[in-house]
């Protein structure tokens, strides 16, 4: 075998092992676009310095121009928000992962020069090592980093559905409150005018200083109640500029509207169950670290007695180059690799029982969304068919009843308060039902909605963007 | 015994009438004895005559003398007495079986119309509330059916009778209830006349409170020239509790009534008491409301309160009056002549009884600055407008805001003159005209001769008489302001 032979035979397969290591930086990310679509949550831009970054832009500043509606919300924090941003570099970094799985260890170049004390010629000694098993492992690796890259993927799309989620609730609450905002303002007016009716009866020298002081008492009350609700209105309104990633100007966007009214009936019926398991991302991940664990465990399996070899070329000169293989064990005489893989099947009886456990608390969660739902329906509709016409009609009568001087104007006054406080028990109400609605939505859409009710739950929401741990 | 009668007199003072003691009766004058043959009833009127000093024993006119007494033919109407006019109601029919007159009295439940705009589902008397009178005769015998068609037992008490203490009619006490279906009969002989009544003495509150009274009349036997009158009007008072909006009354009331009436209507709708001029007027006036009296008032006239449910007043102890009480369980029976035409308020004076469904919860209103009130409140409330700042007197504002269903209005019926006259409850017309068609028609407003109604003094008629409207009063002065 002359060295030149070889020569070429090693540099044909360093080019070979480096053939297919370059990274895609957007890998995943249009599988995940692709997914967050289908489950109705909007369309998703990775910002790379593109004219599509300059068309999301104009998307972003003509929605928020109109009066908007949840989707729209929900539409412009997508493309806007810039933590969002940063949880698909995750895609990013696993893509690099998988492909760091699939290089070769970097030949080792050895060389050595050796003066014999005798004199004469140095003894010139070289060789290139390389672990020969990569041609096995690389393989074994890859596809545990694929299942990373899965899981990844999966774990992205769920981050940007629960994101969307995020600024829905965040949506509905606003406008809820801006809604209480205008309730809360009217019931000042009443107690206002009811006060200035005292004022005036005080004044008359009618009624006493303590009727004249409990009336006051009333009012003041409303007013500070509805300082409450003026701070309520601006939470939630920053609330949402921070989700939807504006500030500025654009910060001057409003609510197209009051909260929707209660839609007809949905059928979730009695699959709901499995719906939610057939369709659930955090199943799906579970899923993939099982096959993750499983395929570390294989390796580690294959890998636990082969001693570590390594294979080179030796060329060595002494009287002449000669030249041939050389091999180097390792004797797993200490380690035989039995902690590595009882660690790696560890991790494998982990992921199974969570994946158990997961399944478990998607049933559970999903009875208790829907519930809710229907639960909180019943309720916004009982508000709405019964209790708010029943205070208008209150109100009606109490007129009728002060025309004919039964009923002071006080209690005429008071009998639009309440049917003013019902109508905000009405908001509420609705508030929660779109709350429900969206949580159920999204546990079909695969995604876990916590059990809290929904709510401004930003602190959560930004550990599910960026931590590992979706539930 | 006599020794006990001698001392009652002097008490009484009545010392001088002792031999007269039997006179009042033509057989057994002894009012303890009650077996044998009855002895014939002789009316009151004769009895006055032949009692000493003009009036009857005291002994003998507390229960009227001895109960089995024979009863005189029935006395009909019209040959024998000039019946009473009911406003608003009708005397009870009768029937003469064997010299027996004879009534059936129904008790049931009524849709009781108090006004236009106001019913309430009431119980009553053969199909009216409270304006069922009965007539009847001194000295006839009378048989009353009294049938029960309420959903609970009753019993009527015959108010002011001297009758056998079993048909006292009191629930329970004097004879068993009369029970849902059932049908009890009362029979006695009347030995008494004046002006009674009748009611429910079962569960009174209730059954009273609902309307389970009535008048009961008694003419005398033989009268004497002086009970002749013209105009003789049985009125009959009682008080309601009927929330605004309600159609039932409210029985457990015991202060806040709001709706008062004659015979069982709220004026505007008691029918006005129509005379001629110069007619002689009996006014007899029941009160069997729940716990309010009324000074009953009459306008242009003096009366004489000429008897009670007791008895006759003798002429010599009538005084004239203007207003007379009509305490709880009392009548009173007024008479005047009627010789000055006109429309004459006749009502009682208690401001509050003179207005219709009163609500006492509203704010004192009286004398507020108003400005800008109404338009603050109608953003939240379209239909508001401030009230009662001018006090209660809606005017014809009442005829155009609506009411709760089944609710009038506190007061008022549109006058001769476009006002309206701010008057309601227990408040009538006595109409005296020169000139009348009939009794039984209203004839509508008096009209009155030029220059005797009061109106806006004309600028000359001022001046003439030197009246300066802007003369400053101390009120205005300030002169009668505190002494600080
Ligand atoms: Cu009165």
């Amino acid at each position: 075998m002359s060295w030149k032979r070889n020569a070429g035979w090693l540099s044909v397969l360093l080019i070979f092992l480096s053939g297919c290591a370059t990274v895609a930086l957007n890998a995943g990310f249009d599988e995940v676009s692709v997914a967050v679509a289908e489950r109705g949550a909007g369309k998703i831009v990775w910002n790379s310095g593109t004219d599509l970054d300059k068309e999301a832009a104009e998307k972003v500043s003509s929605l928020l121009k109109g009066g908007l509606t949840a989707d729209e919300a929900v539409q412009i924090a997508l493309l806007n928000n810039r933590d969002l941003q940063a949880i698909y570099s995750d895609l990013g970094i696993a893509q690099a992962d998988l492909v760091q799985a699939g290089l070769f260890q970097n030949p080792v170049f050895d060389a050595a020069v050796l003066f014999p004390v005798s004199g004469g010629r140095p003894d010139l000694d070289l060789s290139v090592v390389m672990n020969f098993l990569d041609v096995f492992y690389v393989p074994l690796r890859k596809r545990v980093a694929t299942a990373r890259f899965e899981e990844t993927k999966l774990k992205v799309a769920g981050a940007v559905l629960d994101f969307a989620r995020q600024v829905r609730t965040a949506f509905y609450l606003h406008q809820a409150n801006e809604q209480m905002l205008e309730l809360r303002r009217t019931v000042v007016q009443t107690l206002t005018a009811s006060l200035e009716l005292a004022r005036r009866l005080h004044e008359a020298g009618n009624i006493t200083d303590l009727d004249f002081a409990r009336e006051r008492a009333l009012t003041e009350a409303a007013r500070l109640e509805l300082r409450t609700a003026e701070m309520a209105e601006r939470q939630s309104r920053e609330q949402l500029n921070a989700l939807m990633g504006v500030w500025g100007k654009n910060t001057e966007w409003r609510t197209g509207g009051r909260l929707p009214d209660i839609p007809a009936q949905t059928t979730a019926g009695d699959d709901l169950e499995r719906l939610a398991l057939s369709r659930s991302l955090d199943l799906s991940i579970a899923r993939q670290r099982i096959i993750a664990a499983g395929e570390q465990l294989g390796f580690n399996r294959a890998t636990a007695l082969i001693p570590e070899p390594t294979l080179g070329p030796l060329g060595e000169r002494e009287e002449g180059w000669e030249a041939g293989p050389t091999v180097e064990l390792s004797i797993p005489l200490f380690d035989r690799g039995q902690a590595r893989i009882a660690r790696a099947l560890t991790e494998l009886r982990r992921a199974r029982q969570e994946y158990y456990g997961l399944a478990v608390r998607i049933r559970s969660v999903a009875r208790a969304v829907q519930d809710r739902m229907s639960g909180s329906r019943d309720r916004a509709l009982y508000y709405r068919d019964i209790l708010v016409p029943l205070r208008e009609r209150i109100v009606n009568e109490a007129q009728l009843q002060y025309n004919a001087m039964q009923l002071s104007p006080f209690e005429l006054l008071r009998a639009k308060e309440q049917q003013i406080e019902t109508a905000a028990a009405y908001i509420e109400a609705l508030r929660d039902y779109w709350l429900a609605r969206t949580d159920f939505a999204h546990i079909l859409n695969g995604r876990l909605p916590g059990l809290d009710g929904g709510g401004a739950r930003s602190e959560e929401g930004r550990m599910k963007m960026n931590g590992r741990e979706a539930h | 015994m006599a020794g006990k009668k001698i001392s009652r007199r002097e008490i009484l003072g009545l010392g001088a009438v002792a031999a007269v003691g039997g006179a009042l009766w033509h057989e057994r004058a002894d009012g303890k004895t009650h077996g044998g043959r009855a002895g014939q009833y002789q009316p009151a009127a004769a009895r006055q005559k032949t009692a000493a000093a003009g009036r009857v024993y005291w002994e003998k006119s507390y229960s009227g003398g001895p109960v089995d007494v024979k009863p005189l033919p029935p006395g009909l109407p019209e040959k024998h007495y000039k019946p009473v006019v009911v406003p608003n109601g009708a005397a009870l029919p009768f029937k003469v079986v064997d010299g027996v007159k004879v009534f059936h009295l129904i008790a049931e439940e009524v849709d009781w119309a108090f006004d236009a705009g106001l019913r309430a589902k009431c119980w009553g008397y053969n199909g009216r509330v409270n304006s069922t009178a009965i007539e009847a005769v001194e000295g006839e015998r009378i048989r009353i059916y009294v049938t029960n068609r309420l959903p609970v037992p009753t019993s009527v008490h015959w108010h002011g009778f001297y009758l056998p203490n079993g048909m006292d009619g009191v629930g329970g006490l004097t004879q068993p209830y009369i029970r849902p279906g059932e049908t009890v009969k009362y029979e006695w002989t009347l030995r008494q006349h004046g002006t009674f009544m009748f009611h429910s003495h079962h569960d009174e509150m209730t059954q009273m409170g609902m309307g389970l009274i009535g008048m009961f009349v008694v003419h005398p036997r033989k009268p004497a020239p002086e009970y002749h009158v013209d105009r003789d009007f049985s009125l009959m008072i009682s008080e309601w509790a009927i929330k605004a909006g309600t159609a039932r009354p409210n029985t457990l009331v015991m202060n806040d009534f709001n709706v008062l009436t004659i015979n069982g209507k709220a004026f505007p709708s008691t029918a006005p008491l129509v005379c001629k001029t110069g007619d002689k007027v009996r006014i007899r006036l029941g009160n069997l409301g729940a716990t309010d009296h009324h000074p009953m008032h009459i306008h242009g006239y003096h009366f004489r309160v000429t008897a009670t449910d007791g008895e006759d007043i003798p002429l010599s102890a009538q005084w004239p009056e203007t207003t007379v009480l009509v305490a709880v369980g009392q009548t009173r029976t007024i008479e005047f002549i009627a010789d000055a035409p006109g429309d004459w308020a006749f009502h009682c004076h208690m401001t509050h009884h003179v207005m219709n469904q009163m609500g006492h919860d509203f704010p004192n209103m009286v004398g507020i600055k108003t400005g800008g009130l109404d338009e603050q409140l109608r953003p939240l409330l379209p239909a508001y407008m401030t009230m009662g700042h001018t006090g209660m007197d809606m005017g014809r504002m009442a005829e155009v805001m609506p009411y709760p269903k089944n609710t009038i209005s506190m007061k008022g019926a549109a006058g001769p003159f476009g006002d309206y006259i701010s008057m309601g409850g227990l408040f009538t017309v006595v109409k005296v005209r020169d000139q009348l068609k009939s009794y039984d028609e209203d004839p509508g407003w008096y009209k009155h001769p030029p220059g005797t109604v009061a109106l806006k003094a004309s600028d000359a008629e001022l001046r003439r008489d030197g009246i300066d409207v802007n003369e400053r009063t101390a009120a205005a002065s300030g002169a009668e302001r505190g002494h600080r």
